[in-house]
């Protein structure tokens, strides 16, 4: 299970109908699933009613790894909004998957934003605030 | 249907220009206005002919005004009953299709396109979203810190400094090469404010490895253009500016999962269209006015269309080739970058101002070391690049 950090997140997360099983099993549970499809056997993301390969609506919620690679990262140094400010620097990469598709998280624990490279092996940890009730993903350097 | 049927059957007759820049004291509804008459009377046609009338993505005009009804502000104050009237809830890159579409099926004879905003003076702006309603972003990523188009942009150009070799160093020679046109240009927003690359890389990262120079800024101001069939721009006043080639395209990934080289890019896909329809090639090509929201949208842009291998930008995107006098002018009017964000219209009216050579110290052919082109390649993307409407213009006689 992947470690869990608690943090003061800039925003509250909204959820929508399609991704709230995800974040409320993140943060109650702190376990990681991936919309998976039975008929293809495949994941995908972000979940949706249908799997976005074949089409069917056999699709469900499936643990996963939470291992991956780096496939982009940035880091924020300005408040393009007020209530970002004191939370800058803010690291954000998208992550290739081991199980397939490219997610969105947070990059922790990195260093320098410069020698991070793409492709650089991660895993999810969890980004938990407690005043605002919610979890997010945060991934790490292996 | 054989596209290439399409072929030079319409045109584009009429540009409107309004103030731009910092204009206070106006509403973005004010510009819509003053952009449709522009084009309007730059057409030498009447408001009454305007059968359709099309706008881009539509932010509230109107200091206060939530309710996202621009398309009938404009129409009941034009004073016109478009038969054909649409206006996009976001970014997508439909209006040309639309227009052709509106045209060629028999409704409409002359159709309007526009793009205003009062984004200096005014509102609009990304983050606003997250203000109008409190505390409560509109989608998960804010919680994340990803409150901008600036940092999904700077994913994308990260990740082509991996695959493809680019970086600041080439990027700096796109802003400071749209400076320079942008010096040509007196419209432009930064005509009087010269740029080198010791002064781009001097300025801070806002979203590593981006800089605020490699972004286009809000402005206020509006720009609209009228297409019709060549038939009927023969009789107006201005010399036809044909669609040889046109083509459209849309990619369905998020905006963060952008995927710099992929082979079914909108811009790789649209591009390919317009090519095929024009019966030209990027070696036929002689400027190009590219949608240039961030620096490194115009590296991706061309390199789509293939007029150089992906790895092999470095020699191409250089100021000497690109910028005034260059072998192939790109964004000869300072682009989003340094002219102004009118959008897909920014690159669209300067591509029509210098076919019909209305450029003045810019123009094309005018200028030493340059000639006219005979054929223009336009882009105007949107949603994050994933959404591309490719023109192919040629001068009509
Ligand atoms: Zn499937």
């Amino acid at each position: 299970m992947a470690q869990v950090l608690k943090v003061n997140l800039p925003f509250d997360l909204r959820t929508s109908h399609d991704n709230d099983l995800f974040y409320k099993t993140a943060h109650e549970k702190q376990i990681f699933i991936l919309p998976y499809c039975n008929s293809c056997d495949q994941y995908f993301w972000p979940g949706a009613f249908i799997c976005q390969h074949c089409g069917s609506t056999d699709v469900e919620w499936k643990e996963a790894s939470g291992h991956g690679k780096i496939y982009s990262h940035v880091e924020g140094r300005f408040p393009f909004h007020k209530a970002i400010k004191e939370h800058l620097p803010i690291a954000i990469c998208s992550v290739t998957l081991d199980e397939g598709p490219r997610v969105f998280g947070r990059l922790v624990n990195y260093g320098d934003i410069e020698k991070v490279s793409c492709d650089a092996p991660v895993h999810l940890v969890w980004l938990q605030d407690d005043e605002k009730g919610c979890t997010i993903m945060g991934f790490e350097l292996d | 249907m054989d596209r290439t049927e399409l072929r030079n059957k319409y045109s584009i007759v009429g540009v409107g220009y309004t103030p731009q820049g910092i204009v206070p004291g106006r509403s973005a509804a004010s510009f819509y206005l003053e952009a449709s008459m522009n084009a309007i009377n730059d057409a030498g046609l009447k408001k009454e002919d305007i059968d359709g009338l099309i706008l881009y993505r539509d932010f509230p005009i109107l200091k206060g005004d939530a309710f996202h009804h621009t398309a009938n502000v404009v129409t009941y104050s034009l004073g016109i009953r478009p038969k054909f009237l649409s206006q996009e809830s976001y970014c997508y890159r439909t209006n040309i299709n639309k227009a052709m579409g509106a045209i060629e099926n028999g409704t409409c004879k002359y159709v309007l396109i526009v793009f205003a905003e009062s984004g200096r003076t005014g509102r609009r702006t990304w983050t606003d979203e997250i203000d109008t309603f409190g505390n409560q972003p509109y989608d998960e990523y804010a919680a994340y810190g990803n409150i901008s188009a600036f940092t999904n942009y700077a994913m994308f150009a990260r990740r082509a400094m991996h695959e493809h070799g680019t970086g600041p160093d080439l990027w700096a020679d796109i802003a400071v090469a749209h400076r320079k046109w942008a010096n040509l240009n007196p419209n432009a927003i930064q005509y009087n404010k010269p740029l080198t690359k010791a002064d781009y890389l001097a300025t801070p990262f806002l979203s590593w490895p981006f800089r605020a120079l490699d972004a286009t800024a809000s402005t206020d101001g509006g720009r609209a253009i009228i297409i019709t069939t060549t038939e009927r721009a023969r009789e107006l006043k201005n010399p036809p500016i044909m669609i040889r080639g046109y083509g459209s395209a849309n990619d369905t990934s998020k905006g963060w999962q952008l995927t710099p080289g992929d082979p079914a890019s909108s811009a790789v896909v649209a591009g390919r269209e317009a090519f095929e329809m024009a019966g030209l090639g990027p070696k036929d090509i002689g400027a190009a006015q590219i949608y240039d929201c961030y620096t490194y949208t115009v590296e991706a842009t061309l390199g789509d269309y293939g007029f150089f291998e992906k790895k092999k930008a470095r020699d191409f995107m250089t100021v000497e080739n690109i910028g005034p006098g260059g072998e192939f002018p790109v964004n000869t009017g300072g682009g989003l970058l340094s002219e102004g964000y009118y959008m897909g219209m920014t690159p669209i009216a300067e591509a029509v101002m210098q076919m019909s050579e209305r450029c003045g110290d810019r123009q094309l052919g005018v200028m030493p070391g340059t000639r006219l082109p005979e054929f223009m390649i336009v882009s105007d993307n949107g949603g994050f690049y994933r959404s591309n409407e490719t023109l192919i213009l040629e001068r009509g006689k």
